[in-house]
């Protein structure tokens, strides 16, 4: 498969990192059966491994293509590793602190005891009675895997399994009924079930509490909120969707690959969109916004997605002694503090998408005036940005072969972009347009004037590129200006 | 999405599983898994360009 091919055809990427987390599953299975003395609730997990196993495997898969499965797995391997003398990796250190724990042993035990929320998908999914051995305690708001229904109340909930169709609790003993979930407003435990949005072959769950893991290294507090957050966003993500299909049909094709959960926030002074590694098919999205605006930013955050699947096929950055992942060290054109290499290799790699959504917007002729004026923004800035990006990582990275040839491809491909552009006349005099934070596209107006795309991108060098690292590129803005 | 069928795997992957084991049992990072990395940033921006903030109540 061709380096181009593999960044923009290949949705097989999201299958195999499902197959991946299947095999490390029994590899988990394997290793805690060769010792299941070495590490508190072993015989438990590896009853319930078997209850899984023996399940239907339509019902196993859809509960295992939830985000937070790969997110479990990934982490028992690393702790059970780690009890081998392995250093653990930063999400676990993080997941360590989250729940309190400093050593790997307590660690695993905790995390086997969160297998339990995948056994209870499976047993709702396929209408199977599980009981526990140990109860399961439950952080609520939770997800349950697999499925729409969230487990919500003001406490915790202790579960011991799942019969007749119902959950069935401890202290208090009650049993909640799957047929009940939505209709109760108890403060006490019970179900709620998130909206559900379908678009064409596409399908994804709003669902916020998915995103209450410990370690995943983002605020959580958003992910508290009512569902009715989500409801009130729903046909936003909606005529998003609807934008994707028309505009960028081959993006379209791999959401219904991969995308399977969206969590809507506010804004706040944490973040705006994210994605995280560990979190196949899934990211977070500021609302308000516009729905064209949104569909750039499923677009711009799922091939964060994608390009974590290609990576597993091998890294992009051989070792040295910069930290390629989390050292923030150099100048990246799209945000104000120095980024690591491998978030510019993902910036660079997902911007390019972006820019093909908005030509194709452009092109159809359709947009209405503050859209095609915010459009235009774009693919006047985005190739600026990209070349940067490019010239960034070919200056300070260290590439693999493989990172070498996606390097190649991107710039390959971003050379394209910069003739789209121009064949779309879209110049540096450009107005910017920008979003507010009530969702509302306007000018940036300074002094009476339109700020232009090339003093934003000149007034980020200055602000930003604090080791004058794209001075070039900054010479060539600014001459560029005075012609 | 293919179905994932994990009686299947235990008898036609070992190839997989006896890595995934040997990651565990040796080096962890011999397994390729993708960086621990998240995409947001601080002062991050809307696509890449700059926040335009609303105007004050009374110019709306």
């Amino acid at each position: 498969m061709s380096p181009k091919e593999l960044l923009w055809a290949d949705s097989e990427g999201y299958q195999r990192r499902l197959e991946k987390s299947g095999i490390a599953l029994i590899a988990v299975q394997r290793t805690l059966a060769s010792q299941p003395h070495q590490v508190r609730g072993s015989e438990e997990f590896l009853r319930l491994f078997q209850w899984v196993a023996n399940a239907d495997p339509n019902h196993f898969t859809q509960v295992w293509r939830d985000p937070s499965a790969y997110f479990w797995v990934r982490r028992a391997v690393h702790f059970l590793a780690s009890l081998r003398g392995e250093p653990l990796g930063t999400a676990e250190r993080d997941y360590c602190a989250d729940i309190g724990i400093d050593n790997p042993k307590d660690a695993i035990e905790h995390h086997l005891r969160e297998f339990k929320r995948f056994v209870l998908g499976l047993a709702i999914v396929a209408g199977a009675d599980v009981s526990f051995d140990e109860p399961y305690h439950a952080s609520l708001p939770m997800a349950i895997p697999g499925t729409p229904y969230v487990l919500t109340g003001d406490a915790g909930a202790t579960i011991s399994g799942f019969s007749r169709g119902a959950i069935q609790m401890m202290n208090p003993s009650r049993s909640l009924a799957i047929s009940d979930a939505g209709s109760t407003t108890d403060a006490g435990a019970h179900l709620e079930l998130c909206p559900t949005m379908h678009c064409g072959e596409v399908s994804v769950l709003l669902n916020p509490a998915m995103f209450r893991l410990p370690g995943i290294g983002i605020p959580r507090e958003w992910s508290n909120l009512p569902l009715a957050f989500q409801f009130e966003h729903a046909k936003l993500v909606s005529d998003a969707l609807t934008a994707i299909r028309r505009f960028q049909p081959w993006t379209f094709s791999h959401l219904a690959a991969g995308l399977h959960t969206i969590a809507l926030k506010p804004d706040d002074d944490t973040f705006l969109n994210v994605t995280v590694s560990e979190l196949p098919g899934a990211f977070v999205c500021t609302v308000p916004t516009d729905a064209y605006l949104l569909a750039a930013t499923f677009i711009h955050e799922f091939h964060h997605n994608t390009l974590f699947a290609i990576e597993e096929r091998g890294p992009f950055f051989e070792a040295s002694e910069e930290d390629e992942i989390e050292g923030e060290n150099h100048y990246s054109p799209w945000v104000e503090t120095l980024r690591p290499l491998h978030g510019i290799l993902h910036a660079v790699y997902v911007f390019q998408p972006v820019f093909r959504f908005w030509t194709a917007a452009i092109r159809e002729g359709s947009l209405s005036e503050w859209r095609l004026a915010f459009a235009r923004d774009q693919i006047s800035r985005a190739p600026v940005q990209l070349e940067m990006g490019i010239n960034q990582l070919r200056r300070h990275a260290k590439l693999t072969p493989r990172g070498k040839e996606i390097v190649d491809a991107l710039a390959a491909e971003t050379a394209e972009l910069m003739e789209e552009s121009r064949s779309l006349g879209a110049t540096l005099e450009t107005p910017v347009v920008g979003i507010t934070k009530s969702g509302v596209l306007r000018h940036l107006i300074r002094g009476g004037h339109q700020v232009t795309v090339r003093e934003s991108l000149l007034e980020h060098l200055e602000a930003s590129d604090i080791h004058g690292e794209c001075a070039e590129e900054k010479a060539h803005l600014a001459n560029a200006a005075s012609v | 999405m293919k179905t994932l069928d994990l009686r299947e795997f235990e008898a036609n992957r070992s190839d997989g599983v006896s890595q995934m084991l040997a990651g565990i049992k040796g080096d962890v990072d011999s397994i390729l898994w993708t960086a621990q990395m998240r995409s947001s940033v601080r002062g991050g921006k809307p696509l890449g360009g700059p926040r335009i903030e609303d105007p004050p109540e009374r110019d709306r």
